[in-house]
């Protein structure tokens, strides 16, 4: 584990005779995305907004950066850090690329270097600037404010980010779209998250480190895998529920065990003996051998049989099902074919126990 | 309860069919000086009495809106005194202040005595005090939680919060607020001339007083066109103190009040 970032010794809170958190000990890699996860009321908002002073502990410390939280100035301390949060709170007289630089704009920036930023921003998420840049919060679909909501956290591209169920107020399709968006950036920037959600799916494909809540105390912290293969205590268990096998393949991603392809020609071709050809928009030609020995086509729809490399096993497996080859074809942002996912290979995973 | 005298008595004067055009304006022209001054005074008192209420109300509604406690004492107590009839407010402080000018022979320099202006002011900004303060609070209390909390955890200091999020969202209730102590305060001015305050009550009252028809006209027309003239400055005021983005949002709604 890289150096911890954020540490907490002995933290509790206390409001009157209500102990939101009782004596927390953790250490939060750097660099990573810790996901938080917990039955409602076991403090789990409570203790992330220790760390920017929203909460002062009743007792113990948060350290960032090896420094207790204490000795900064509020202030400043919270510039550092992007937080979002679930009903995400845009300021609805201010168009989104004011919200989105407020930060940038507490700290001075100048004006060319916030215009910069607002696009690089809006790109990273995914909004056109042109269309987006001065809409108002109200004029925004639930998915896009959320998105919004992220990129003002990562404003004045801050090292720590503080993420309250920052997907929780759109449907299940929205939400791992995010989740895939989420991806995506955090591949890019590398920043140290904490990030909570309910949700235990959502928990599995995110999380680097992941941090088990109830009643105010941490239960169990460790890395997915191996909280998946060796829950510590009946409660884990439960709480990860029965079907860990299926939760592993959300947790391993396509690019975790994608075989890399041979380009011959115009085609793509690897371990898996079908040959991949894109053709024009959205489409590949896939040649296999029959068993009898004969070639046979089958065109591949990239949007619906091939994988993106952050795609989960479990979705890999739901385009296997459609295309019914013995692999499918991994495609990156840009629409190349980078590499191709043998079934075997997550066969051989589900296996391992 | 002003505009109510002022619709009582335009109805008894137009059912005893005395309503001569050309009467109220030679009484207007025999007059002119005097209608100038006291629609002055009107204009100052009431306006003397909104801005002493604003200063007093805005300030304390962000005090009260943190507190439930001091909120509901406070609402109570506004309550209250809207319920006590102007007249029988104007007559309570005569007393009072009339003492109180005693023994202070600087409040007599300044003008301040038992009768006058200074009881009507005082009077009228305890009544406006109530939709300032009431507005404000709405204002206030109408800021989304979540825009607070989001902005106070990225970093911003009190004083940035209520700069850049508080007040622009609030200043649309502030205004209408300050349109409505306005125009009660015009209408609630009238009765001032009771306790010796100038203001077109002067010749509302002294009108009656005469039996002069004419007098009492030119009054009220002066007192509407004053109204109206209150209500279309602050509705202008108002809306260009809305957001751009909220502009929709703000006016789709029927605005009656």
């Amino acid at each position: 584990m890289r150096e911890a970032i954020i540490e907490f010794s002995g933290v509790e809170v206390k409001y009157g005779e209500v102990e939101a958190l009782r004596g927390i000990d953790l250490k939060i890699p750097g660099g990573k995305v810790t996901v938080i996860i917990g039955p409602s009321g076991c403090g789990k908002s409570t203790m992330i907004r220790t760390v920017n002073r929203m909460v002062e502990p009743t007792r113990g410390t948060v350290r960032y950066q090896g420094q207790d939280v204490k000795t900064f100035d509020k202030i400043e301390l919270r510039r550092q850090m992007g937080y979002a949060i679930q009903n995400v709170g845009l300021i609805p007289h201010l168009t989104v690329e004011e919200n989105i630089l407020l930060v940038p704009r507490l700290l001075g920036w100048s004006e060319d270097k916030k215009k910069k930023r607002a696009k690089e921003l809006l790109d990273l998420i995914g909004l056109d600037a042109g269309k987006y840049a001065n809409k108002y919060p109200s004029e925004l679909s639930g998915g896009e404010a959320q998105r919004v909501g992220v990129a003002r956290a990562l404003g004045a591209d801050p090292p720590v980010l503080l993420f309250d169920e920052p997907f929780g107020a759109v449907d299940p399709l929205k939400r791992e779209e995010l989740q895939d968006e989420f991806i995506r950036i955090q591949r890019r920037l590398r920043k140290t998250v904490l990030f909570i959600t309910h949700d235990l799916s959502e928990a599995i494909r995110l999380a680097d480190y992941m941090v088990i809540m109830k009643d105010g105390v941490v239960v169990q912290a460790d890395a997915p895998e191996r909280l998946l293969k060796e829950p510590g205590s009946d409660f884990v268990e439960q709480f990860l529920g029965t079907d860990r096998t299926l939760q592993r393949l959300t947790l391993l991603t396509a690019d975790r065990i994608a075989r890399p392809l041979r380009a011959e020609k115009e085609e793509f071709v690897g371990l898996s003996g079908v040959s991949w050809k894109p053709l024009e928009e959205g489409e590949i030609l896939a040649k296999f051998k029959k068993d009898s020995g004969e070639f046979a086509y089958r065109t591949v729809r990239v949007s619906i049989h091939a994988a993106r490399p952050y795609a989960s096993l479990k979705e890999c497996v739901s385009r296997f099902l459609a295309l019914g080859l013995p692999a499918i074809p991994v495609v990156d942002d840009s629409g190349k074919v980078v590499a191709e996912v043998l079934f075997d290979d997550i066969q051989r995973i589900t296996k391992e126990g | 309860m002003g505009i109510g005298i002022l619709v009582l008595v335009s109805w008894f004067l137009i059912a005893a069919g005395r309503l001569d055009a050309l009467g109220v304006l030679k009484e207007a022209l025999n007059r002119q000086d005097r209608l100038v001054a006291e629609i002055v005074n009107h204009v100052r008192i009431s306006s003397s009495a909104v801005l002493i209420a604003s200063f007093l109300g805005i300030p304390a509604a962000f005090l009260i809106s943190k507190g439930s406690k001091a909120r509901k004492a406070f609402l109570g107590l506004m309550n209250v005194l809207q319920t006590i009839p102007s007249i029988a407010l104007f007559g309570l402080l005569i007393a009072p202040l009339a003492a109180l000018s005693r023994s202070f022979p600087l409040l007599r320099e300044m003008g301040i005595r038992g009768i006058g202006d200074a009881p009507a002011i005082i009077a009228l900004s305890i009544y406006a005090l109530y939709p300032i303060l009431r507005n404000t609070l709405a204002g206030i209390e109408g800021v989304s939680p979540s825009v607070l909390d989001s902005g106070e955890a990225m970093g911003m200091s009190r004083r940035e919060m209520l700069r850049i999020i508080i007040i622009p969202l609030t200043l649309p209730f502030i205004v209408h607020g300050v349109r409505l102590a306005m125009i009660q305060s015009i209408a609630n001015a009238t009765l001032g001339k009771l306790i010796g305050a100038g203001g077109l009550g002067v010749f509302v009252f002294e009108g009656l007083g005469q039996y002069s028809v004419d007098m009492v006209v030119l009054g009220i027309i002066f007192l509407a066109l004053l109204t109206i003239g209150a209500d279309a400055l602050f509705r202008i005021v108002g809306y260009a103190v809305v957001p751009k983005a909220l502009r929709k949002q703000y006016y789709s709604e029927d605005r009656s009040s």
